[in-house]
């Protein structure tokens, strides 16, 4: 699966102009993260991909196996997991995307279920959400979205408020997914994420300042670090 | 210059009533503040409850905090700087939230230039966000604001909740040379998952596991306590990235 972005242009009201004629194209058969300094533009960047913002002008659009399709369904992990929790039931969270897309009351019950075991919330399926950790809130977030099978896989710095037994589990859960081939467009601005990944985009106040393999990023950094 | 400041926390417990799953004990504790104090803890500890009970934010169900400065009781000034500041400044109006802070202060113009100056050595510029509503900002810039009017507003006691989420590597760098400015001139108290932060910035170090105080001490004496490293996970991301990516070196106690 590839992204095109073709001259973009957005800006938040009466701001000045974020993106100017951007023109990117992203390629999504491997890990890409998405870094820069806070400011850049890479949440902006990922909301108008998932299409929860509206460019001023310009195109985004999809293409599998060289051929172009409209209907890419999204899951979107933001930073902080109580930004998107919703139920005050775990179970009802999970079949919350379900309802909305109006899946069948036998197959949501079936989904939800594997939900559960998967990502090990069984024991805890009555339980509201606010008695979670935040790592085990960012892990129900995370099967909220991936229960309707999202096409591509949006993770906006999602370890920020995990400590480190959380993050841990959390990279985890990433990789699997990626060996199960799911597209993943992961936010980040930590050195040993960017290092997970295969490719990276680079964003510095609106204009893209690197796209490519993320072996050649570490080393142009540590270039520009060194000298 | 700071003056001297310490405090005594005796018998202090707080649940939350709704649930009592969560429990926070600190039987008796005396500090003195020097330099920068550092709490860590994996999430759910009780790092937050803690420090919202010493600015005085939250009362506890028993037991004390008291402050004081050369050996009489006081009231010190504490600024709480949130741990997630877009919970306050998301809807409001850049300014208008400034001019409101200031005219409640005695010290206008002093105010005004420290917030102004605390944001450029963060690389924002207030004129550029001054007509923005919080929406508008990244989470990153909400970070460097909250901190920014936490710093110009200090007086005594200044605690910083997770000051690096959102941040990324620079402003991580930039709050370290500014921290390291400030704590010359006041008493800072750090609240953080990530020990690297804490390593950095603080001399004394606070651990807390699961609503109990496990760990008093400097980075010497924490060394000599690796059971306690272990069971608050201190060197398990260096462990973990050695063993799935190829990392360069990372520093582990």
């Amino acid at each position: 699966m590839r992204i095109r972005i073709s001259d973009l242009d957005f800006q938040y009201k009466k701001s000045l102009r974020l993106f100017k004629a951007i023109n990117l194209e992203i390629p999504l058969n491997s890990l890409v993260i998405v870094t820069g300094n806070s400011g850049s533009g890479k949440t902006t960047l990922l909301k108008l991909i998932a299409g929860l913002l509206e460019p001023v002008s310009g195109r985004i659009s999809f293409e599998l196996n060289g051929k172009s399709c409209d209907d890419i369904h999204f899951g979107y992990l933001f930073q902080n997991p109580d930004d998107q929790i919703v139920h005050f039931n775990i179970e009802r969270e999970l079949a919350f995307n379900l309802e909305n897309r109006g899946v069948p009351s036998a197959e949501m019950r079936l989904l939800v279920e594997n939900a559960l075991l998967e990502y090990k919330l069984v024991d805890r399926r009555d339980d509201s959400p606010n008695h979670l950790s935040g790592g085990e809130k960012q892990r129900l977030a995370l099967a909220g979205m991936m229960i309707s099978n999202p096409d591509i896989l949006i993770l906006d710095e999602p370890c920020s408020f995990l400590d480190i037994n959380a993050q841990i589990q959390l990279y985890r859960r990433i990789f699997e997914l990626r060996d199960r081939n799911i597209s993943i467009i992961w936010i980040s601005q930590e050195v040993h994420e960017i290092q997970m990944a295969d490719y990276v985009i680079e964003l510095d106040q609106g204009t893209v300042t690197w796209n490519g393999k993320s072996v050649d990023y570490l080393k142009m950094i540590e270039d520009v670090y060194a000298g | 210059m700071r003056g001297e400041l310490s405090v005594n926390i005796c018998n202090l417990e707080y649940t939350f009533r709704k649930t009592d799953t969560f429990h926070l004990q600190i039987n008796d504790l005396d500090y003195s503040f020097n330099g920068v104090l550092g709490m860590y803890g994996l999430s759910g500890s009780g790092k937050t409850t803690f420090s919202k009970l010493l600015a005085g934010i939250i009362e506890p169900v028993s037991g004390s905090v008291s402050f004081f400065t050369n050996g009489h009781s006081a009231v010190p000034k504490i600024i709480y700087s949130p741990q997630f500041p877009e919970r306050i400044l998301l809807g409001i109006h850049i300014g208008d939230t400034v001019q409101q802070i200031l005219s409640q202060n005695v010290n206008k113009i002093g105010v005004y230039d420290s917030i102004c100056n605390h944001l450029q050595k963060f690389s924002l510029d207030f004129n550029n966000i001054r007509d923005k509503s919080g929406f508008e900002l990244s989470g990153g810039e909400l970070r460097r604001l909250a901190i920014a009017l936490s710093l110009a507003l200090s007086q005594e006691l200044l605690i910083l909740d997770e000051p690096t989420i959102g941040l990324g590597r620079r402003g991580k760098t930039q709050l370290y040379s500014i921290l390291e400015e400030f704590r010359q001139q006041h008493h800072i108290m750090i609240v953080s998952h990530d020990f690297n932060l804490i390593r950095r910035i603080c001399n004394h170090y606070w651990i807390l596991d699961m609503g109990k105080l496990i760990f008093t001490g400097d980075l010497n004496a924490l060394r000599r306590q690796q059971d306690i490293i272990e069971k608050v996970g201190i060197n398990s991301l260096e462990h973990y990235l050695a063993a799935t990516v190829k990392t360069e070196e990372m520093e582990t106690l």
